[in-house]
């Protein structure tokens, strides 16, 4: 075998090579471009025009958005979805941190304990929405029977405008948990233990230590947690649609994606529900953005 | 390694093919199949699936499947979802707020040219109860078929009656007697200073009942030309106050969806409104002596409010599934299977003829209960036909509910009637209503 | 010395409580759930807490269920039947086998009789409703179907980045990652029209095919391949293997553990995704699992005995699946965690 012949080989080995990569990017590239990224201009184009897909299209410019600029409704949705996130992610953050430190001990029985806390997170969401609401029922849930023990009246939770929103993060909060206290635990674990150990012989007692040592090195973790968590309350639904199907008392518990859904599949006005769809892309993007870019600054400053 | 990924890829694609083939029910060779989406849920859908098993054997040339969606809710949205994904079933309940937009896109078949190709056609016309006629009317067209209707009616427990003093043959007809029957209903059993049982249980968002007892004050739910709403008015105070005042007085109760159902036969109230239908519900579960009897009414003209679906046919090309719809409808609701729908579910039927049958009449002799709700056709109306009503009746309902808490609240007091808080309440559902007919996507865009 | 470790046990005592009372807020709506399933209607609908499924015991007289109740006079226990409630608290009792004969007692002095009874028929009752048979071959379907196609195109997309060099690689890898920042539910509107264009809708394919790819997957597989020697690839094409007899000879047998993390993910996604086929199918025969449970929720609204037996149904599966590879999928969220 000369060597012009062997380049050869190698040559057209190489263009075949490139040519092959392509296929085996192809239908990857094929699906993720035909429904996750042309539908974001299209769902733009959709929201200039006043469809129902079922009679013929009207183009109404610009009109969609200047609607949804007054639109009460959606405003209110915006506000209840703060309003969830604001809610949602400390309880969230508070809970499942506490938790995981005191996994962090060396204790019995903490896989066990592992296993417990993130049942809830395998399970369907559909379906521990029914159980809870049947917990919060005003007549004969647990929780009104619970605290009629202790004396507090009842109150209609999930019926109430007052409360129906808050039910909502409890359950949320209890369904999610798990998984922030692995990951939280996972951090915990890639804290030098001798950093503690130091700490101890200085004298420092256990919230001094929380302060110095377990808070600043976990605080990448933190933010992960906290950024995905404030992305995932952008997009909450589910437990919204089987909890409270109308979208709680006085629109109490209707966030953005459930108005989404209410206008676009209940009322089928896709155009006003595309443009509403694009707020939210720009809402969440941004948010996404702006954790990307922060996460990049840190790790260029340490 | 690469066998067991062929494998894999092979019953992924055996799969795909075989999906075609995996439907809910099969089609009996040689027949026509007739998908019908419903609502019909419990004991309700066991009579109309007996009922569809029945047409299927009495004939050998239509077969019709029927696919029950839950609820009307979701019924309404997977029917306009089935047009957009052009895969609808041959024929739908659908409610009337629906069928015009339908109709207009061209989606449904006009009844008037099935019914024209009758032989009987006048007569055919002439035997559907009138309001029911005019409900499915669309801009002088029959674009729907009433399929099960139902007014509210009064339930009471007649040993209660008796208990204190009350004629069980005589409930309450007019809203004021409603009042001082719920006063002597309401009694203390067991002497810690608490009532046990009261006058009237009611559903905390008891919007149907409300609107029935407004028009009978005298009010006007709807002004069609202009969208206009006027419940900011003497009709809508004396109706939400009626309520109002009983809640607060500690007579009457109100509890979430169909719990006042359970209180009333659990005891715990005397006395409430609501389907006509709610009796195959209750069926089996009434441990005491009842009646049923038409709800009380205002002062000023009598009013029901007629509630349930209607049933249409797409329109899908297909001249024979049509004929197949057509038949089955007609067939559903001809004279004999209409009284015994009627029977069985106790939805009114949609025939003048049904109403006059033997098995009708001598049921309506036998058993006064039945026959009550039958006195308040002649009065019956139906709410305004338009999408947006599904929201304004959400709308009241929100303010309704917050009266009613309010009330609850205040029991106990010694208050006179609040009025003032009786008529922010209006103002709000006045306004909100207003809001969502003017702010209604339908006409800004 | 002692005080320390007296301090130390002190410490895991409250630990250990602190974490069993977490434990029970996790668990116990599971047991509630489970008890509720096995209730009568009565039993759900009474104002106590029961644990154990207990039902009023009642006897027919005049053609009516009268409760019994254990009571006390004369110094005797006695069952006897409640007749009727009366005013002051008091109420009349009537011995069944003396019908004749009646007491009058206070009425909260007496127990009512509940024998514990369970009611095992809301299972087969609630899986009777719907067709819950269907729409757990569905779901089944659906997620193998979606997750295999997805396994394979993601690591054939990944073995192309881990060892092909070809124009624009990093460009494309950069566009795919951008792709991950893309909220799905803003897609909902689009993907649907465009699903609705393709006449796509209400059929299998709508739940399938948007799911044959995910970029994550792409990134996760990538990963691991890139720990595998360069020279492998090379040495195999050399050696007269076809690239894809290197990924299915080579590739797949050293991927096992990726594939298997991956494939627990998302099959687990594609097990629990609701919004999509929610919108997507209309048909009861494409129901997917947790949409017929959205259903029954709308259908049986009232029948809490029957919701919980759908709901523990519809979850049973799951966990035991998560016992069988708890280990591996913890590490596999704790990983996602700590790739940021």
């Amino acid at each position: 075998m000369n060597s012009t012949n062997l380049k050869a080989r190698r040559r057209k080995f190489k263009s075949d090579r490139q040519y092959f990569a392509y296929l085996l990017l192809l239908p990857t590239l094929l699906v993720i471009t035909s429904f996750h990224v042309l539908p974001i201009f299209y769902s733009f184009a959709l929201s200039l025009f006043n469809w129902d897909l079922i009679s013929q299209a009207r183009y109404v410019a610009l009109k969609n958005f200047k609607i949804l600029a007054y639109d009460p409704l959606f405003w209110k949705s915006l506000w209840n979805t703060l309003y969830y996130t604001i809610l949602s992610v400390p309880m969230s953050i508070i809970s499942a941190l506490t938790i995981a430190i005191l996994l962090n001990n060396k204790i019995k029985g903490i896989d066990i304990y592992r296993v417990i806390y993130f049942i809830p997170v395998i399970t369907s969401i559909n379906a521990v929405s029914i159980v809870w609401k049947l917990i919060y029922h005003p007549n004969f849930g647990l929780l009104n029977k619970l605290l009629s023990l202790i004396g507090i009246a009842p109150q209609r939770w999930l019926l109430d405008p007052k409360w129906a929103m808050l039910s909502i993060v409890v359950m949320s909060v209890w369904k999610g948990l798990g998984y922030n206290v692995i990951i939280f635990l996972t951090g915990l674990k890639n804290i030098p233990v001798h950093l503690y150990e130091a700490a101890t012989v200085d004298g420092a007692g256990r919230w001094s230590q929380f302060r110095h040592i377990t808070w600043p090195l976990l605080s990448p973790v933190t933010f992960f947690i906290f950024v995905m968590s404030i992305i995932g309350s952008f997009q909450v639904f589910a437990q919204i649609y089987m909890m409270t199907p109308g979208g709680g008392p006085m629109n109490s518990t209707t966030t953005v994606v459930f108005y989404l859904y209410k206008i676009g599949f209940g009322d089928f006005h896709f155009g006003y529900a595309a443009a509403i769809a694009f707020e939210l892309f720009i809402m969440i993007f941004s948010l996404t953005l702006i954790q990307k870019l922060v996460v990049e600054k840190r790790v260029h400053y340490q | 390694m690469r066998y067991a990924f062929m494998l894999v890829l092979l019953i992924t694609i055996t799969g795909f093919h075989g999906c075609g083939n995996l439907k809910e029910e099969t089609i009996p060779p040689g027949r026509i199949g007739i998908t019908f989406w419903h609502g019909m849920s419990g004991p309700l859908g066991k009579v109309l699936t007996t009922m569809m098993d029945e047409y299927n054997q009495s004939q050998e040339q239509y077969y019709v499947i029927g696919i029950n969606m839950g609820s009307y809710d979701t019924l309404q949205k997977k029917i306009l979802a089935s047009v957009v994904a052009g895969r609808s079933p041959d024929i739908s309940q659908n409610y009337e707020a629906l069928t015009l937009k339908l109709s207009e896109a061209g989606k449904l078949v006009c009844l008037d040219d099935l019914i024209a190709a009758e032989p009987d056609a006048k007569e055919f016309v002439a035997d559907i109860i009138p309001v029911m006629l005019r409900n499915n009317t669309f801009n002088g067209k029959l674009w729907s078929f009433p399929f099960n209707k139902s007014v509210p009616v009064l339930y009471y427990n007649k040993d209660m009656f008796r208990e204190v003093g009350l004629d069980p043959e005589k409930p309450p007809v007019t809203t004021d007697q409603m009042r001082e029957y719920c006063r002597k209903l309401t009694r203390d059993l067991d002497g810690d200073g608490e009532a046990d049982v009261l006058g009237y249980g009611m559903t905390i968002r008891n919007e149907w009942n409300w609107s029935c007892v407004f028009m009978s004050f005298g009010g006007v739910l709807f002004d069609e030309p202009t969208r206009r709403v006027f419940l900011d008015t003497e009709a809508g105070y004396k109706a939400t106050a009626f309520y109002y005042d009983m809640i607060r007085e500690g007579t009457a109760k109100f509890a979430e969806g169909y719990d006042h159902q359970n209180d009333w036969l659990a005891g715990k109230v005397a006395m409430f409104e609501s389907s006509i239908v709610s009796r195959v519900f209750l069926k089996g579960k009434i441990r005491f002596d009842f009646g049923v009897a038409p709800i009380a009414q205002g002062d000023v003209r009598p009013a029901v409010v007629l509630s349930g679906t209607n049933i249409n046919i797409f329109n899908s090309g297909n001249s024979a599934k049509i004929a197949g719809a057509w038949d089955f409808i007609k067939w559903f609701t001809n004279t004999d299977n209409g009284a015994r729908w009627s029977i069985e579910s106790t939805y009114i039927p949609v025939r003048q003829s049904s109403l006059n049958t033997e098995k009708i009449q001598s049921i309506f002799a036998e058993d006064p209960n039945f026959a009550a709700p039958y006195k308040q056709l002649d009065y019956a109306e139906f709410v305004p036909r338009i999408p947006d009503w599904f929201e304004c009746r959400v709308k009241i309902s929100d303010e309704l509910e917050q009266v009613y808490i309010k009330a609850a609240d205040q029991r106990d007091s010694g208050q006179s009637a609040e009025q003032d808080l009786v008529k922010l309440h209006l103002e709000r559902m006045q306004k909100n209503v207003t809001g969502v007919l003017v702010n209604s996507l339908e006409t800004l865009l | 010395m002692a005080s320390l470790k007296w301090e130390n046990r002190i410490s895991k005592t409250i630990i250990h409580v602190m974490l069993i009372f977490g434990s029970i807020i996790m668990l116990f709506p599971f047991l509630w759930m489970i008890s509720t399933s096995l209730k009568g209607n009565e039993s759900i609908l009474s104002d106590s807490i029961e644990m154990i499924p207990r039902d009023q015991k009642t006897t027919l007289i005049d053609g009516v269920e009268r409760p019994l109740y254990e009571v006390s006079f004369n110094n005797e226990q006695k069952e006897m039947v409640l007749l009727r409630s009366l005013n002051e608290g008091m109420a009349e009792f009537i011995d069944p086998a003396n019908p004749d004969e009646s007491v009058v007692l206070p009425l909260t002095k007496q127990k009512p009789v509940r024998p514990m009874s369970f009611h095992w028929q809301n299972y087969p009752d609630a899986w009777n409703a719907q067709p819950f048979g269907r729409y757990f071959l569905n779901t089944i379907f659906v997620a193998s179907v979606s997750v295999l196609c997805q396994l394979f195109f993601s690591s054939l997309a990944a073995y192309a980045f881990a060892f092909f060099r070809f124009p624009f690689k990093n460009a494309i890898f950069i566009f795919l990652l951008g792709t991950m920042m893309l909220p799905q539910q803003a897609l909902l509107v689009p993907n649907y029209v465009i699903l609705a264009k393709l006449h796509w809708l209400d059929t299998y394919l709508a739940l399938i095919v948007p799911f044959t790819a995910s970029v994550y997957s792409v990134f996760f597989f990538r990963q691991f391949f890139l720990t595998l020697p360069r020279d492998l690839h090379d040495a195999a094409t050399v050696d007269g293997c076809s690239h894809m007899g290197f990924y299915f000879r080579v590739l797949v047998p050293l991927s096992l553990p990726p594939f298997l993390t991956l494939g627990i993910f998302s099959f687990l996604g594609s097990w629990n995704a609701f919004i999509w086929p929610l919108i997507v199918t209309n048909s009861t025969h494409l129901r997917v699992l947790q949409v017929g449970l959205a259903y029954f929720l709308s259908d049986a609204g009232t029948e809490w005995g029957l919701l919980m037996a759908a709901s523990t149904f519809s979850i049973v599966p799951l966990v035991i699946g998560y016992f069988f590879v708890q280990k591996r999928f913890v590490q596999s969220q704790a990983m996602t965690g700590l790739k940021e």
